[in-house]
C-alpha cells in the first residue's frame, strides 16, 4: 500500500472508530434511561 | 385491541436503528461503489456526504418520528398529517408505507438466500458444488425463461417470511429489539474475523492467492486524483450514503416515535449512524474488494467494477473461499451468517411502520398487523420468486428501492424544513438532547440537504448514455456537446426500457424473449400502482374513520 493510501485509510478509520465509540461511551455512561428500562 | 409498544433500553434502540441501517448494501454495494468510482477518490466525496447529506436526514427523521409519536402516530401518513397541516400530506407519507412493502417483497427473498447459503456452507457443499450451479437451484432457471420458480427456494422463501412475522408479532422489546441485541453482535464479530483473516492473504502464505490482500485494500484507499473532480463520483458518494443509512423510508420515523418527548434522539441517532459507517467503511470494506483481488488479481478488480454486489456476494465470494481448506465451511456460514443478521434487522424494521399503522390507525393486535403484514406481502413475494429475476425482483428495486427513496427523502426534507420549519424543527431535536449538534447544521438542513437531494433526483431521472461527466468536459472546452441519448441506468431509461434492447441480428425467439420481459415488467409496474393506490385508500378510509369520530388535529399543531 502506499503510504497516501495508508494515511487516508488510518484517518478515516480513526475518525469512525473514534465518533463510534465516543458515541456509546457517552450513550452507556449516561445516568438518563427511557422511562421504562 | 392494540397494545401499548415501548423500546426496553437505549442499547435495543440503538442496535436496532443500526440494524435497520446496516444491510446488505455495507457489505457488497458499498465495495462495489468504491471501485467503480476510483476507490480512494471515492472515499473523500463519502465522508463529506456523510457529514452534510446523512447526519442531517438521520436527525431530520428521528426528530419527526419522536414529534409524530407525541400525537400517537407511528408511520408517516400520520407524522406527515401533524407536521404537514393539510390534508394531502397524510398522501405523501403512504411512501413510507409502500416503499417498505415493496422492498420487503424482494428483500426477503435475498434474506431467505442467506439462510440457505449458509447451511450448505456450513455442511461443506461449495466443495461439491459451484455456487452458480446452487444459486440457479435456488432461485430456478434464469436462462431465457419468464417462470422460474425452485420449490426448495420458495420454501425458504416463505420460511424466512414466515420467521419475520413471527418477530413482528412479538412487538418491539420482545420481537425486533432482542434480535438486534443478538444480531448486531454476532454480525460485528464475523465480519471482524472475515476481514482479519482475509487482510492476511498474500501469496507467500497461500498458494491460490496471486497478490496480497493489501492490494485490493490499496486500491479502495489510494487517491488518484482522477476521478474525484467528476460530478458523478460526487452523485455515487451522495447516493451511497443516502441507501446505507437507510433514509428516505419512513423505518426510521416509525422506530423513533416510541420515543418520549425527553428522551434523547440527537446522541441515540448520531451514534446508530455512526455504527452503520463502522458497519460499512471499516468491516464491508474490508472483505470484499481485498480478498477478491488477492484471489483474482486485476481480474477481480475488473470484476468488482462490474458484477452487481449479490453476484459478487452470492456466485464469487462462496468459490474464493474454498481457497480457504478447512476453514471454507465455516467462513461461507459466517459470511452467509453475517449477512442473514444484517439482512433480517434491515427487514424487520420494513415490517415495523405497516404494523405500526395498522395498529393505530386500524386499531388492531399486535398479532393480527403481523398476519395482515404478510398477506400484503404475499402477492408481491410471489411473482418476485416465481417470475426470473430480471422482471419483478428487478423493476421493484427500481422504482421503490432506489428512484422511491430520493423522492420521499426530498418530501420530508422539504416538509420538516420549509413547512413546518428549520426553527420549530430545530427546537424540537434539541429536546431531551444529551449531544449538542453544531449550529451550522441548521443551515445545512434547510439549505444544503434539500439542494444534494434535488441534484441526486435529477441525476437518476434524467441521465445522457454519454454520463454527465461528457457533457461538462464539452461544455467547459467548448467543444460540441455529445448526441441526447438517455441512459438506460436512469429511470427515464428505464421507463422507456432502454435497459432492454431488442437484440440487433438477434433471432425472433431472442426478440420475443425481451418482448415477454418487457411485459412482465409492464405488469411488475401495475402491481406497484395498485399497491400504492390500496395504501391510498387505506388512509382515507382511517382518516375518514378519525372524522367520524371526532378525532382532529390537535390546537397546538395547527397554530
Amino acid at each position: 500500500m502506499t503510504p497516501m493510501a495508508w494515511t487516508l485509510m488510518l484517518t478515516v478509520w480513526t475518525i469512525i472508530t473514534g465518533a463510534t465509540v465516543y458515541c456509546f461511551y457517552r450513550l452507556l455512561s449516561s445516568e438518563r434511561s427511557l422511562d421504562n428500562e | 385491541m392494540s397494545q401499548k409498544e415501548r423500546w426496553a433500553s437505549r442499547l435495543g434502540l440503538v442496535l436496532a436503528m443500526a440494524g435497520n441501517a446496516v444491510g446488505l448494501g455495507n457489505f457488497l454495494r458499498f465495495p462495489a461503489q468504491a471501485a467503480r468510482n476510483g476507490g480512494g477518490d471515492f472515499m473523500i466525496p463519502y465522508i463529506l456526504a456523510f457529514l452534510f447529506l446523512g447526519l442531517p436526514l438521520v436527525w431530520v427523521e428521528w426528530t419527526m418520528g419522536r414529534f409524530g409519536g407525541k400525537y400517537g402516530h407511528h408511520s408517516t401518513p400520520g407524522v406527515f398529517d401533524v407536521m404537514g397541516r393539510a390534508s394531502f400530506w397524510k398522501y405523501l407519507g403512504v411512501f413510507g408505507l409502500w416503499v417498505n412493502l415493496i422492498i420487503a417483497s424482494y428483500y426477503l427473498y435475498i434474506e431467505s438466500w442467506t439462510i440457505s447459503y449458509a447451511a450448505f456452507s456450513l455442511i461443506g457443499g461449495f466443495s461439491r458444488t459451484e455456487p452458480s450451479e446452487f444459486f440457479a437451484w435456488l432461485v430456478g432457471s434464469q436462462d431465457k425463461s419468464i417462470i422460474a420458480v425452485s420449490p426448495a427456494g420458495l420454501t425458504v422463501f416463505f420460511l424466512c417470511m414466515g420467521l419475520n412475522v413471527f418477530i413482528l408479532s412479538r412487538g418491539l422489546a420482545k420481537g425486533i429489539e432482542i434480535v438486534a441485541k443478538v444480531g448486531m453482535p454476532i454480525l460485528i464479530i464475523f465480519a471482524a474475523i472475515l476481514a482479519l483473516r482475509g487482510l492476511m492473504i498474500t501469496p507467500e502464505n497461500d498458494s491460490h492467492a496471486q497478490a496480497t490482500a493489501l492490494t485490493g485494500l490499496n486500491y479502495l484507499w489510494n487517491p488518484q486524483f482522477e476521478t474525484m473532480h467528476k460530478p458523478t463520483t460526487w452523485l455515487a458518494a451522495a447516493g451511497q450514503i443516502f441507501f446505507t443509512l437507510s433514509v428516505g423510508m419512513g423505518s426510521m420515523h416509525c422506530y423513533a416515535s416510541y420515543l418520549q418527548e425527553k428522551n434523547d434522539i440527537a446522541l441515540t441517532g448520531t451514534t446508530a449512524a455512526w455504527t452503520n459507517e463502522f458497519c460499512e467503511v471499516i468491516l464491508g470494506g474490508s472483505m470484499l474488494v481485498p480478498i477478491t483481488v488477492a484471489y483474482m488479481g486485476v481480474a477481480g478488480l475488473d470484476l468488482v467494477r462490474q458484477e452487481s454486489g449479490l453476484g459478487l456476494g452470492f456466485v464469487i465470494f462462496p468459490r474464493l473461499f474454498a481457497n480457504w481448506g478447512a476453514l471454507a465451511p465455516a467462513a461461507g456460514f459466517m459470511w452467509f451468517g453475517l449477512l442473514f443478521f444484517a439482512a433480517v434487522t434491515s427487514s424487520l424494521a420494513m415490517g415495523q411502520p405497516i404494523m405500526a399503522f395498522l395498529q393505530t390507525e386500524f386499531q388492531m393486535s399486535r398479532g393480527k398487523s403481523a398476519l395482515i403484514f404478510g398477506a400484503l406481502l404475499l402477492p408481491l413475494a410471489l411473482p418476485v420468486a416465481c417470475f426470473n429475476l430480471n422482471t419483478f425482483f428487478t423493476d421493484f428495486d427500481d422504482w421503490a428501492g432506489t428512484f422511491a427513496l430520493v423522492v420521499f427523502a426530498t418530501i420530508e426534507t422539504i416538509l420538516f424544513a420549509w413547512v413546518f420549519g428549520t426553527t420549530r424543527g430545530w427546537q424540537e431535536m434539541e429536546k431531551g438532547a444529551e449531544l449538542k449538534i453544531p449550529r451550522v447544521f441548521f443551515y445545512v438542513i434547510q439549505y444544503v440537504t434539500p439542494v444534494l437531494l434535488l441534484v441526486i433526483l435529477v441525476g437518476s431521472l434524467f441521465e445522457p448514455a454519454a454520463g454527465w461527466n461528457g457533457y461538462l468536459q464539452a461544455m467547459s472546452d467548448g467543444t460540441p456537446l455529445p448526441a441526447w441519448e438517455w441512459s438506460k441506468g436512469s429511470i427515464v431509461g428505464k421507463l422507456l426500457f432502454y435497459d432492454l434492447p431488442f437484440p440487433e441480428n438477434g433471432t425472433a425467439e431472442d426478440i420475443a424473449y425481451v418482448s415477454k420481459l418487457r411485459w412482465t415488467r409492464g405488469a411488475a409496474r401495475l402491481l406497484l400502482l395498485a399497491t400504492f393506490f390500496g395504501f391510498v385508500a387505506m388512509v382515507y378510509v382511517a382518516w375518514s374513520r378519525r372524522r367520524a369520530r371526532g378525532e382532529h388535529l390537535p390546537q397546538e399543531v395547527l397554530t
